[in-house]
């Protein structure tokens, strides 16, 4: 798919999570750990909890695979009311444009209420968000 | 024949040959960094010249995401091909609910 845009205001809380990693594979696991427990923290479902952990990975990765090398990523987590919004950006590959797997895209469709990838001068850009139901 | 990964990666697996068949114990997350053990080990069984049936038992899985699905279905194609039968056994919630939601789990045969 090709990157698009996303509607959603900016969060404007001041209790964001902010996470910057070496855009390694290896570190994934830890933006999903973070995704999972910022999202339990608010006080969300665990199918809720799970939906973030997975789309929160899989433009992780996407981020990671059209990184720079020796680049960092940078993942915030925050909400706005009952909507956590997950951004991140990180150097992009001089000569690699960012695309989008179509079975990343059905499985992000399919967990989250909205997502864009998109590229912002030298970096690739993501911003997904969801509507917690609470428990 | 016991076959791990890595001792620092999140996945561990297990490949048992009996005759001609093969069954494979992934336990753990699957994910970019890990995917590739996991396709190796599909690899190694497909080069092999007197398999009949390989089995994927991802009773242990507890993450997958698209780059695991898409080891599923290489390894789908590529036994067809062979004329291996392939099968997914005792998924996990994690891995069924990605089949699901993903409309994958009638392209797969799943025990």
């Amino acid at each position: 798919m090709s990157p698009t845009t996303d509607p959603t205001p900016p969060v404007t809380t001041d209790d964001t999570v902010e996470l910057t990693l070496p855009a390694e594979n290896r570190h994934l696991r830890l933006v999903r750990l973070a995704a999972s427990g910022f999202t339990a923290d608010l006080g969300a479902d665990i199918e809720a909890v799970e939906d973030l952990r997975l789309a929160v990975g899989e433009v992780c990765a996407l981020l990671v695979e059209f990184a720079e090398p020796g680049g960092r990523i940078t993942v915030t987590y925050g909400h706005e009311g009952d909507t956590v919004v997950v951004e991140g950006r990180c150097p992009a590959a001089a000569d690699d444009p960012m695309t989008v797997d179509p079975v990343a895209e059905t499985v992000l469709a399919n967990t989250v209420d909205g997502f864009s990838v998109r590229v912002d001068g030298r970096h690739n850009t993501f911003r997904i968000h969801k509507r917690l139901p609470r428990v | 024949m016991p076959f791990v990964t890595d001792f620092d990666q999140p996945l561990s697996i297990d490949l048992h040959r009996s005759g001609p068949d093969a069954v494979v114990t992934a336990v753990g997350e699957i994910d970019p960094h890990t995917a590739a053990s996991l396709t190796e080990v599909l690899d190694g069984l497909a080069a092999e010249s007197d398999l009949q049936r390989v089995v994927l038992d991802l009773s242990g899985v507890t993450f997958v995401d698209s780059s695991g699905l898409r080891v599923l279905l290489t390894a789908r194609e590529r036994f067809d091909e062979l004329g291996v039968r392939f099968s997914l056994r005792a998924p996990s919630d994690a891995v069924r609910r990605l089949l699901e939601i993903t409309d994958l789990l009638a392209r797969l045969d799943v025990e």
